[in-house]
């Protein structure tokens, strides 16, 4: 029954991902992309051995594997309620505690181990099968790491669990949470984290102790997480925006009101920022030099997050709602645009202000707006060319993000080096540029989906 | 002399390898109570999709009130649609999304009272789609298919989470609105329903009409109108 189950979800979850797209193939491009990242990384570590320390590098790789697994791991926040959030039209095997003689934690259980394998397949061992071809870390030193970074991840993913569920039952406990969080970084050095004192050490010790804290965290997590209860909402009192605006946005800002969606946004960029602005500090302590990003490089990145703002305002409610509707898609693409440009600029701009604050760089403030608006209005134009109305699903299609890449990263990469070099002529010169191509894109955005269907 | 609303020649929808609707051909009167009935998976629901602008169909040709259906937008302002499945807006409350609908049909929001009114939703006018039982959400989405007045309207079996009393209701509603000329495209599997509603009845199987005539027309195959659906069904595979 047990393996069964956990082969059923991993079923369901290949037959769903696979659904979005026209051919199990394309799915497959994914992981295939990820094989040549690894082996394009790992290609280059004879080059940044020149310049860093190997063992600094491998140590900031786990670390980065770890957020990565904090990211992943916040299943405490939805618990059953998980794919309703983010695949609204189906039902999934998750549910069926609600109908079905069978406890929610057992099928839960297996669910999270599910997640588990389909990430570490789907997402870490293609990029450790791409580090492997390259043939630049020796096997026995690669063995080691593969072992130690996926350790890294599960002890990631326990941690954001246990967190996540603490934080459901007790807001409070957030707090004990930080206290020892605080006590570990203070108490501990970068070498004694579990994963990598195991590498560095080769002890057996440190290996079960990795392996005991992921299950302990993952136990405590499963034993007090409980399915997500639906509460009905308190009646509200009726809008008036729809005599004030167009319906379709006045919808969509009812929607980003009431959904709590407004809130996501604000700090969907806070954790990405704080994730960038923290390697960069921790880089400059753990390497020992200050690496003196300017604010620019930050605006950059803010730009490129405004996707996730635009992906959001697309995952509030589902388009199919609009289906008998005489509405199209492009009609509904723009006005989600025109709501989208209104709230990624007032929070990026927010973001810049404080970043600007902190870096004590305000005097390039206004080059950096430049730099941010013009990424802004590329990367969403890219976006909703090559996505609609359906970003969170589109991109996972490998044809998609094949070209999504290739529109996205040179423009990227040229104003973060530019933005290193503070080459400032040059961002304004290639700033103007991308946002006459961006212009270009959004005209012809109505044209690409005036036939298009909802369905 | 009667007009056609709908005219369909060999429409054809399929997904996959799996044929949906096969080589179609129909057409429904105006002011007829048009029943459309079929076991699972016959193609009811597509045709009703196809023929609402809903997707495309692979092959053929339709029109709905003589507009074609490629044109997706004219269709849909000019019909109404109560769909299988009912997607409501989840934040927008019973009475703003009445609203919402009107506003996107350009039409003043002063049919909402009536609409709340007839389906016994004024009490619920400021609760959250989200927060609303199936039936509720089928009685507000025959309100939204109905509050532009339209000349058709596109039934897919709007009573299945309905109460009697409602039922009651809605079917009386639906009486008096064919009365005054509209026309009624009812898809439906309670055999009873469509036998006491439906002016002309056509039966589908496998993506394709089986058979098609009125109530009396249908009997002279079958002592009742089940034993005719089930005879035909089953001759079909």
């Amino acid at each position: 029954m047990a393996d069964n189950l956990l082969s059923l979800h991993l079923k369901e979850e290949w037959r769903m991902m696979t659904s979005y797209f026209s051919s199990e193939k394309l799915f497959l491009l994914f992981p295939l992309i990820l094989v040549g990242i690894g082996f394009f990384m790992a290609s280059l570590i004879p080059v940044v051995e020149t310049a860093f320390n190997m063992k600094e590098l491998v140590i900031a790789f786990h670390f980065l594997l770890m957020v990565y697994g904090l990211f992943v791991g916040g299943f405490g926040f939805f618990a059953d309620e998980v794919a309703e959030r983010w695949f609204r039209d189906v039902t999934l095997l998750i549910h069926m505690h609600r109908i079905l003689p069978i406890s929610f934690r057992k099928i839960f259980v297996w669910f999270y181990l599910k997640d588990i394998v389909y990430y570490l397949f789907l997402t870490l061992f293609p990029l450790f099968v791409g580090a492997f071809l390259s043939f630049t870390i020796p096997v026995t030193l690669f063995v080691e790491v593969v072992v130690s970074s996926v350790l890294s991840f599960l002890i990631g993913v326990s941690v954001s669990f246990l967190v996540s569920s603490l934080y459901v039952r007790n807001r409070l406990s957030l707090v004990a949470v930080a206290l020892a969080a605080g006590f570990m970084y203070f108490q501990f050095s970068y070498t004694d984290f579990p994963p990598v004192a195991f590498m560095v050490n080769r002890g057996i010790v440190q290996l079960i102790y990795s392996l005991g804290i992921v299950v302990t965290f993952s136990v405590i997590s499963l034993v007090i997480t409980n399915p997500v209860t639906k509460s009905v909402s308190k009646p509200v009192s009726k809008t008036r925006l729809f005599s004030r605006f167009d319906p379709l946005l006045a919808k969509d800002i009812i929607d980003l009101k009431r959904s709590g969606t407004w809130q996501i946004i604000i700090t969907s960029y806070a954790f990405p920022l704080i994730f960038l602005y923290g390697i960069f500090y921790f880089s400059g302590r753990l390497f020992h030099f200050d690496l003196n990003i300017p604010l620019i490089f930050y605006a950059v990145f803010i730009g490129y997050l405004s996707t996730l703002v635009y992906s959001w305002l697309n995952n509030i409610d589902t388009p199919s709602t609009m289906v008998t509707l005489p509405v199209t898609v492009s009609q509904l693409i723009k006005r989600k645009i025109k709501l989208f440009f209104v709230l990624s600029f007032a929070v990026s701009i927010l973001y810049l202000v404080i970043l600007g604050y902190i870096l004590a760089d305000l005097n390039i403030l206004w080059l950096s707006m430049i730099c941010m608006g013009s990424t802004t209005f590329y990367v969403s134009a890219v976006t909703a060319w090559l996505c609609g109305l359906y970003p969170n699903t589109r991109l996972f299609d490998g044809s998609v993000l094949v070209k999504y890449l290739t529109a996205i990263l040179p423009v990227l990469i040229v104003l973060s080096i530019l933005s290193l070099m503070q080459s400032y002529l040059e961002i304004v010169v290639v700033s103007v540029v991308v946002l006459v191509l961006s212009l270009l894109v959004y005209q012809n955005l109505g044209k690409k989906y005036e036939d298009v269907y909802f369905s | 002399m009667t007009t056609k609303v709908i005219q369909t020649s060999h429409l054809s929808k399929s997904y996959g390898k799996t044929k949906a609707v096969s080589n179609l051909n129909l057409e429904v009167d105006k002011g007829e109570f048009f029943g459309f009935l079929g076991p699972n998976g016959a193609g009811k629901t597509t045709t009703i999709k196809i023929l609402t602008s809903q997707i495309a169909p692979d092959s053929g040709e339709a029109a709905v009130l003589g507009i074609n259906i490629k044109d997706s937008l004219t269709v849909k302002r000019a019909v109404g649609v109560v769909p299988e499945i009912v997607m409501l807006p989840s934040f927008l409350t019973v009475s703003e999304y009445l609203e919402f609908v009107s506003k996107i049909r350009a039409i003043e929001p002063e049919k909402i009272e009536f609409w709340l009114d007839l389906t016994d939703l004024s009490e619920k006018r400021n609760a959250l789609c989200k927060d609303l039982s199936q039936g509720m959400k089928q009685k507000l989405s025959f309100a939204a298919a109905f509050i532009h007045d339209p000349k058709l309207v596109f039934l897919d079996e709007p009573f299945a989470d309905v109460d009697p009393l409602m039922q009651n209701t809605l079917k009386t509603f639906l009486k008096e609105y064919v009365k005054k000329g509209g026309t009624i495209f009812l898809s439906t599997h309670i055999l009873e329903i469509a036998e006491k509603l439906c002016s002309r009845i056509a039966i589908i199987t496998k993506g394709n009409i089986a058979t098609a005539g009125t109530i009396p027309e249908l009997l002279k195959k079958g002592e009742t109108l089940e034993e005719v659906f089930l005879t035909l069904v089953r001759s079909h595979g």
